[in-house]
């Protein structure tokens, strides 16, 4: 045997794999060679070295620095097993050699060996909390609410008259139900409809239905001026006009556009609102009144979007803060003239 | 009985096979409900709504091996209904919890209930601080038993998202109560 061969069958050696013949080879080259049996030695533990036991916190300081902890991977392989307990599998989470890796963390990891213990008392004691006893009427306060029977009551009260209902037997020769049950592809439909009934998209459906009642009732607000661009591309490509005259041009078509778009909006919904008011089973005096109110609004946004257009932001607040403080007046230049003394008097109750 | 059998009865309408199905099934229904709703009055009217429900459908269901799912299914519809007419407080979210209000049966013993009590309440107090989706995984899979691709189907979620999902909901919620009872896992 040479050295380099020595070296390479040591460790197997110390592991205990070797064969009686090959030790027998190793320990008689080792017998005549100083330098492979100081390595032998060495390795051994007997060199007569002082053991040197490394600090506690060295594993967990590698670990922390590498691959950042086995504990939740060692949780996750303790679920796992106790899985495949339950389902009676033979074959245990992992290969053979994940076991004994998974013993290994559990004898040095006090807190995963508590968890693991806190596993395995779950998965025998949650089972048990599948069933709870509800009173002692239940069965027949369903059974009244289903087929209508006078089963014995609970202990404490008297057996009440139970209102009849249909009974099972009853039922008529044809059951709706039950033919579109049987139709093809009737099980997967309703499966679908009962998921799209139980989705968590409440707030989207009812942002999507307020626009599209929205739309309806006032139209498209962007209807007036949506074509502006295009055309003012078309016109430029077209070399009919320079382009800053076309822009000029475009932004006043855009600004009067803006103005039709606003008003016919406002209108619209002004009316739509008048004719709801109308229908109202409410006095003449109170619809006349609440179709003044609206008409006041309409004729207050219409310029406050007018000022707001035209970049008179003073005169466009001071307007909002005059409807703000008497929402029910039109502007205060009016007051005096718009609202009657008995309508005043309205006014003033419906602030108070 | 067979659990087919009592199917084909009621569906025939044998009233005593309705009962017995009532018997059978009331405990896990009403266990469901209490689990969602943590208050036995709401539980027990959602309890009988469910088997309300049952009863009328019970004609178009046929597979008694999906019985189990198909119940469970409607007792959280009815219980997820009834949380959010209430608007009280998400799912699992909860009172403080009487001990008798938890538990095995009756015929269980008075000390075999009193710590069945008393587990099922340090139980319930880890759930309530868990997430909402993994309080319904442990409900589904470790309580009622459920199969992962009947979970699946359930929640409308992927097969491998429940796979993932509970063992990292039963760690969460190991985790939960030995912070809560330390000598739980001793």
């Amino acid at each position: 045997m040479k050295c380099a061969e020595f070296q390479e069958c040591l460790f197997e050696w110390l592991e205990g794999r070797l064969e009686a013949a090959e030790i027998e080879r190793m320990r008689s080259h080792a017998a005549g060679c100083l330098r492979c049996q100081e390595l032998e030695e060495l390795a051994t533990g007997d060199a007569g070295l002082p053991a040197v036991e490394p600090p506690s916190n060295m594993v967990a300081s590698i670990l922390a620095q590498t691959t950042g902890g086995a504990c939740d991977r060692a949780l996750l392989l303790v679920s796992e097993r106790l899985d495949a307990e339950a389902a009676g599998s033979a074959e245990a989470v992992g290969s053979a050699e994940v076991d004994p890796l998974l013993a290994m963390h559990l004898e040095s990891c006090v807190d995963c060996a508590m968890l693991a213990g806190a596993l395995e008392r779950m998965q025998r004691e949650l089972p048990a909390m599948a069933e709870m006893e509800p009173d002692s009427g239940f069965v027949a306060d369903v059974l009244a609410a289903t087929i209508g029977a006078a089963v014995p009551a609970r202990a404490d009260t008297p057996v009440q008259a139970v209102t009849p209902a249909p009974r099972i037997a009853s039922r008529p020769s044809f059951d709706w139900r039950e033919w579109v049950q049987s139709l093809p592809l009737a099980a997967p439909a309703h499966a679908f409809f009962e998921r799209l009934a139980q989705r968590p998209r409440l707030a989207f459906e009812g942002a999507f239905v307020g626009t599209l009642a929205f739309v309806l009732v006032i139209g498209l607000p962007s209807a007036g001026v949506a074509e502006l661009p295009s055309r003012l591309i078309a016109e430029v490509r077209q070399e009919r006009l320079e382009v800053q005259s076309a822009v000029a041009e475009n932004l006043g078509r855009a600004t009067e556009a803006g103005r039709a778009v606003w008003s016919t909006s406002t209108d619209r919904l002004g009316e739509r609102l008048g004719q709801y008011v109308s229908f109202r089973p409410d006095t003449a005096g109170t619809r006349s009144r609440l179709a003044d109110i609206l008409g006041r609004w309409r004729q207050a946004s219409m310029e406050i979007a007018t000022h707001l257009w035209e970049g008179d932001f003073s005169a466009a607040f001071a307007r909002m803060w005059r409807l703000w403080a008497a929402p029910w007046r039109g502007d205060g230049n009016e007051e005096g003239s718009s609202v009657s003394g008995a309508e005043h008097q309205d006014s003033q109750r419906y602030q108070s | 009985m067979e659990l087919e059998t009592l199917l084909e009865r009621c569906r025939a309408g044998d009233e005593l096979a309705w009962e017995a199905l009532v018997r059978r099934f009331q405990g896990r229904v009403f266990a469901l409900a209490y689990h969602y709703l943590r208050n036995r009055e709401e539980a027990r009217d959602v309890a009988q709504e469910t088997f309300i429900r049952i009863f009328k459908s019970l004609d178009g269901f046929q597979d008694s091996d999906r019985f189990l799912p198909w119940m469970v299914r409607i007792a959280r519809n009815c219980s997820i209904d009834r949380v959010r007419r209430l608007k009280v407080r998400p799912p699992l979210g909860g009172d403080e919890l009487d001990e008798q209000t938890v538990g095995p049966h009756p015929g269980a013993g008075p000390e075999a209930e009193a710590m069945a009590g008393e587990r099922s309440h340090l139980v319930y107090r880890a759930l309530d601080q868990m997430t909402e989706i993994n309080r319904e995984m442990i409900l589904l899979k470790e309580i009622q038993g459920l199969k992962q691709r009947e979970i699946a189907d359930l929640l409308a979620i992927p097969l491998g998202t429940v796979k993932a999902r509970s063992n990292r909901a039963r760690v969460e919620l190991a985790r939960c109560i030995v912070e809560i009872d330390p000598s739980y896992g001793a």
